[in-house]
C-alpha cells in the first residue's frame, strides 16, 4: 500500500506518460498567473480549469481531488482570517463588524475582507495547480526533469535518494509504532511521548544501519561517490504544447482584461 | 604464493568413498570429482585468506576453497560462520589481511582497474533488495551498475533491457520500486547486478522471506542464469535446497572450512553437519535411517529429492531379486 | 496489519498541525521571490559542504539521503502536545544537532518539497519561505543555542535549542506573514502581533513537547548508542574517534 495516495496517482493517471516539462510549465504558469493577477475572477477559472484537467484528462476522480484540494486548507482558514480580521482605526471607517477590546477596537472593514478573499481564492487556485503536477507527474520525472533544467547534480540524486527511503523507513518505523501499541505504549501523555522518543531514535539507528548496507551493496556496483543512471526520455507534443498556451494564453487574457478593465 | 599452489584442503567424506563409483553430477551441472577437488577447474579461488575486522572480530580464518566453474555453488553455516565476510571478498569489497582471492587463476589486483574488473565479473545479490536498490525507478536501479563500467549510453540501454528480459521484469519496469513486493524487489536487484553481465553471480541467503511460489521462482531464475554459462553461489540455512539445487556444496565454520564437495556425500556426513550446526536434509536423515537399517541393501546412491528417495524406496519395494527378502514384505 | 499502521501514522499528517507551512500561493509573487532569494544562499552553502564531505568519504551521500528520509518521516509521526492534543514535531533541532545545521539547509529544502508534493502542505511558490524559516533560521538557531548552552549539561541545552528553535520558526513565519500583509492601519507592528497571536495557541505547547522529545531521544541514542552521537561530534569522544565497526576496510 502507499502510503501517499497523491503520489499513487502520480504513477497510475492517464496523464503519466506526457513530458514532465509540459506538466511543470503549465502548472507553474497557472500558479504565475494567478498570483501576479490576484484577482478572483482569474483565480476561480484558473482552479475550474485545473479541476478540469485533473478529473477529465488525467482520469482521477473528482472526490479524491476535492479531498487533497482540502488538504492545506487548516492554515489557509486561519490566515485567511487574521487578515480579514483588523485593528479599526475610528469607530465606523469603513467597519462592517467591529468588537471592542480594551482601548482598541478589531473588526472586518470591506478592504480586509476583500484582501482575505483575494489571498483565499489564489492561493486555492495555487494548490489546485500545484495538484494537478502532484497528481499527475511521478517524483522521479519531475527529479530527472530538474537534472535537465541543471539544478545541481547533487542535490537531484539527494532528492531521489529520500524519496525512496522514505518509503523504506516508514515502513520500519510503521512497524514499530505497531508493536509499540500492542504494548500500551500510547496510553498516557507521558508513554507516548516516550514511546515516539523510543521510535525516533531506534528509526535514526536503522537508517544510519540501512546508509552502511547501501553503501556496501552499490559499492559492489562500482559506486564511488556518483549516482549515475540513465535518464528518461520524454517526447514533447506540439499538441500538449498548444493546448497549454492556449489555456495559459486565455487565462492571462482574463487577467490584462481584468487588470486594465477594472473588473474586481 | 605460487600460482601453481596445491588445491586447497578439501573435505573427502567417508560417505564419498562408500557412495561407489563416481559418477556425473546432474543434468546440466559441472562434473564435480568424488572428492569435490576442483582445484585445477576452479573460476575463483581463496587461498589462506584471513580478514578480522576493526573490532577485532576475526571472520575468516586462513580459508582456502576453489569455486568450480560454471557450479551451482551452496554455501552452508550458521550465523556468524563468515558466510557474508566471504562473499564480500569474493567482489573486492573487502580485501583479505592475508592470503589472497584468484579469478580465473590469476591473483585479483586491488588497484581501480583490478577492482573494476572484479565488480563486473562477480555480482553481488544482497539479502534485503532494500539495502540494494537505491532508485525508485526499476530501469535507472539497473542501469547503475553498466554505467559505471564506463559504458556507452546506447550499450547501458541494451544492457538494461536485456537484463529485464532475463529476470522476466517486463512488467514491473515502469513501476516505483517502492510499490513492489519483497519478491519483485528481489528480482530486480538480481535485474541490477545482471545488467553488468557478470561470469558469477553470489546470492545471499536468495530465499529468505519468500513464500513457496516466489522461492520456486527465485530459484528457477538462478538455474536459467547457470544455464547460461554462469557461476552461481547462494549462502543459505535451507540444507533440503542446498541438498536438491546445488552441484557443489562449502560448508564454513568460524570462518574456517569444514568440508566441502557433492552435496550427498557432504550431508550425509551427519557429525560434520551436526559440528556446523546444520540440520540433516529430512530426504537424506530419512535414506540413512533406512539404511542403517539395512533395508537398502547393497550400497545405493543418497537420494537429493523427495522424488528420489521415493524411487530408491520403490526399488526395493519392487526388487524380485531372489537374493533379497523384503522385510517390508511387499516383495510378492 | 500495516495498512492500518499506516493510517495511525499518517492521519494526522495532512491536519492543519503543520501549520506552520506557508501554504501554496499564499504570499504575494514579491516577497515569495524574495524569501527564494534569501533562502538560496544557504541551501548553495549547504551543497557546497555535503560536496566537500562526498569527496572525502563517498558513504556520506548515502548517510545523508537516509538522514533526510529520517527527517521527513520524523516530521510524520504524531507527539502529544503539552495541551493534550497531538500534533507533528518540526525535527529541525533533532536534525540540526545530528547532521549539521549546512547539511540540515538541504534536507529541509527536500522535506519541505515532498511535503508540498506528497502531502499538499507548504507549496511550491512559498518553498522559499517555507526553506527560510524552518530549514534556515530553525537550524541555525537550533546548532547555535547547541553549542552556546554545553555548559548547562547535555539535557537542558538540548531541550532549550529544540524548543527555542521551534519558537524561531514560528517568529520567522509570523515575520514573513507580517510582511507581506500588513495591517492597513497598524502596519507591520500590528500584523505580526495578530500572526503571532493565532499561531501561539498550537505553537508554544508543541515546542515545549518538542523539546522534551528531543531530550528523550538524545538521552535514548546515548544511552544505546554513544558511538553514533560521537561521531557526530555531539558529545565528546573519550577515546578520539569511534570507528564503525562495519564495512571498514573498503577496498575503494
Amino acid at each position: 500500500m502507499n502510503p501517499f495516495p497523491i503520489d499513487a496517482y502520480a504513477y497510475a493517471n492517464r496523464l503519466r506518460w506526457v513530458h514532465p516539462a509540459e506538466k511543470i510549465l503549465f502548472a507553474l504558469v497557472t500558479v504565475a498567473i494567478c498570483l501576479v493577477s490576484g484577482s478572483p475572477a482569474v483565480c476561480l477559472p484558473a482552479l475550474a480549469l485545473s479541476t478540469l484537467v485533473v478529473t477529465r484528462l488525467a482520469g482521477i476522480p473528482p472526490r479524491a481531488f476535492w479531498h487533497f484540494l482540502r488538504l492545506p486548507f487548516g492554515f489557509i482558514v486561519v490566515g485567511v482570517l487574521t487578515l480579514a480580521i483588523v485593528g479599526l482605526p475610528a469607530e465606523g471607517a469603513g467597519e462592517i463588524v467591529g468588537l471592542p477590546v480594551g482601548r482598541w477596537r478589531i473588526g472586518v472593514t470591506a478592504e480586509s475582507l476583500a484582501q482575505a478573499g483575494r489571498v483565499l481564492s489564489v492561493s486555492l487556485a495555487s494548490v489546485g495547480a500545484t495538484l494537478f503536477l502532484a497528481l499527475t507527474t511521478p517524483m522521479v520525472d519531475i527529479a530527472d526533469q530538474l537534472r535537465r533544467w541543471h539544478v545541481p547534480a547533487l542535490f537531484v540524486e539527494l532528492m531521489l535518494l529520500v524519496y525512496r527511503f522514505i518509503f523504506v523507513l516508514l515502513e520500519t518505523a510503521q512497524a514499530m509504532h505497531l508493536a509499540q501499541e500492542s504494548r500500551l505504549g500510547y496510553t498516557t501523555w507521558r508513554r507516548r511521548l516516550r514511546s515516539v522518543g523510543l521510535l525516533a531514535s531506534n528509526l535514526y539507528l536503522r537508517a544510519n544501519a540501512r546508509a552502511t548496507a547501501l553503501f556496501t551493496a552499490l559499492s559492489a556496483r562500482g559506486y564511488t561517490g556518483e549516482l549515475r543512471v540513465l535518464q528518461t526520455q520524454p517526447a514533447w507534443s506540439r499538441r500538449h504544447l498548444a493546448s497549454i498556451a492556449l489555456a495559459d494564453g486565455l487565462l492571462l487574457l482574463l487577467a490584462l482584461t481584468v487588470h486594465f478593465g477594472g473588473a474586481p | 604464493m605460487p600460482a601453481t599452489a596445491p588445491p586447497p584442503a578439501i573435505y573427502r567424506s567417508e560417505a564419498a568413498a562408500g557412495a561407489g563409483a563416481p559418477r556425473d553430477s546432474r543434468d546440466d551441472g559441472v562434473a564435480i570429482p568424488p572428492g569435490g577437488d576442483v582445484g585445477s577447474d576452479s573460476i575463483m579461488a581463496l587461498e589462506g585468506v584471513t580478514f578480522a575486522y576493526p573490532d577485532g572480530t576475526v571472520a575468516l580464518r586462513s580459508l582456502s576453497l576453489a569455486l568450480p566453474r560454471g557450479g551451482r555453488i551452496a554455501i552452508l553455516g550458521a550465523n556468524g560462520s563468515g558466510k557474508s565476510t566471504l562473499f564480500l571478498h569474493l567482489n573486492g569489497i573487502l580485501r583479505p589481511a592475508q592470503g589472497r582471492l584468484l579469478f580465473g587463476g590469476a591473483p585479483v589486483r586491488y588497484d581501480r582497474r583490478g577492482l573494476n574488473e572484479l565488480r563486473r565479473r562477480v555480482g553481488l545479490v544482497f539479502q534485503d533488495p532494500d539495502s540494494q536498490l537505491f532508485a525508485t525507478s526499476v530501469r535507472q536501479d539497473i542501469s547503475f551498475g553498466p554505467l559505471n563500467l564506463g559504458l556507452s549510453e546506447e550499450a547501458v540501454r541494451a544492457k538494461v533491457e536485456a537484463a529485464i528480459r532475463d529476470t522476466q521484469i517486463e512488467e514491473l519496469a515502469d513501476r516505483p520500486t517502492h510499490l513492489l513486493s519483497y519478491g519483485q524487489k528481489k528480482r530486480v536487484a538480481i535485474a541490477g547486478v545482471l545488467a553488468m553481465e557478470p561470469e558469477v553471480i553470489v546470492a545471499d541467503e536468495p530465499t529468505a522471506g519468500l513464500d513457496p511460489e516466489m522461492t520456486a521462482r527465485l530459484m528457477g531464475l538462478l538455474d536459467r542464469l547457470h544455464a547460461s554459462g554462469r557461476t552461481i553461489v547462494c549462502s543459505t540455512h535451507d540444507v533440503e535446497l542446498a541438498l536438491a539445487w546445488a552441484d557443489y556444496v562449502i560448508v564454513l565454520r568460524h570462518g574456517e572450512l569444514l568440508g566441502a564437495g557433492r552435496p550427498e556425500d557432504v550431508f550425509c556426513d551427519v557429525p560434520l553437519l551436526r559440528q556446523a550446526r546444520l540440520a540433516v536434509p529430512i530426504v537424506l536423515d530419512t535414506f540413512l535411517r533406512l539404511r542403517d537399517r539395512g533395508l537398502l541393501g547393497t550400497p545405493v546412491r543418497p537420494p537429493r529429492t523427495a522424488g528420489e528417495l521415493a524411487d530408491v524406496i520403490a526399488e526395493r519395494l519392487t526388487d524380485t531379486s531372489p537374493a533379497y527378502s523384503s522385510p517390508l514384505g511387499s516383495a510378492p | 496489519m500495516t495498512a492500518l499502521a499506516a493510517v495511525g501514522l499518517l492521519a494526522g499528517a495532512a491536519r492543519p498541525a503543520l501549520a506552520m507551512h506557508i501554504a501554496e500561493g499564499f504570499l504575494p509573487p514579491l516577497w515569495a521571490a524574495l524569501w527564494f532569494v534569501m533562502a538560496i544562499p544557504f541551501v548553495a552553502l549547504g551543497l557546497r559542504s555535503i560536496a566537500r564531505q562526498v569527496q572525502a568519504s563517498p558513504q556520506s551521500k548515502l548517510t545523508l539521503g537516509m538522514s533526510g528520509a529520517f527527517a521527513f518521516v520524523l516530521s510524520a509521526l504524531k507527539i502529544p502536545s503539552v495541551t493534550g492534543s497531538c500534533s507533528h514535531p518540526t525535527g529541525v533541532a533533532l536534525g540540526a544537532i545530528l547532521f549539521g545545521p549546512t547539511a540540515m539547509a538541504v534536507l529541509g529544502t527536500i522535506v519541505l518539497l515532498f511535503q508540498a508534493i506528497l502531502l499538499a502542505h507548504g507549496g511550491l511558490t512559498t518553498l522559499g519561505a517555507n526553506v527560510f524559516s524552518m530549514a534556515v533560521v530553525g537550524p541555525f538557531v537550533a546548532y547555535g543555542l547547541f553549542r552556546a548552552l554545553r555548559g548547562l549539561g547535555l539535557g537542558w541545552s538540548v531541550f532549550l535549542a529544540a524548543t527555542l528553535a521551534d519558537l524561531a520558526t514560528y517568529v520567522t513565519t509570523a515575520v514573513q506573514l507580517a510582511l507581506a500583509f500588513p495591517a492597513p492601519d497598524g502596519g507591520i507592528l500590528e500584523s505580526l502581533v495578530k500572526f503571532l497571536g493565532i499561531f501561539a495557541i498550537t505553537q508554544v505547547p508543541l515546542a515545549i513537547s518538542e523539546g522534551i522529545l528531543t531530550v528523550i531521544v538524545f538521552n535514548l541514542l546515548g544511552q544505546y548508542n554513544r558511538e553514533v552521537l560521537e561521531e557526530q561530534g555531539v558529545v565528546a569522544s573519550a577515546a578520539g574517534r569511534a570507528v564503525p565497526a562495519s564495512v571498514a576496510r573498503t577496498a575503494v
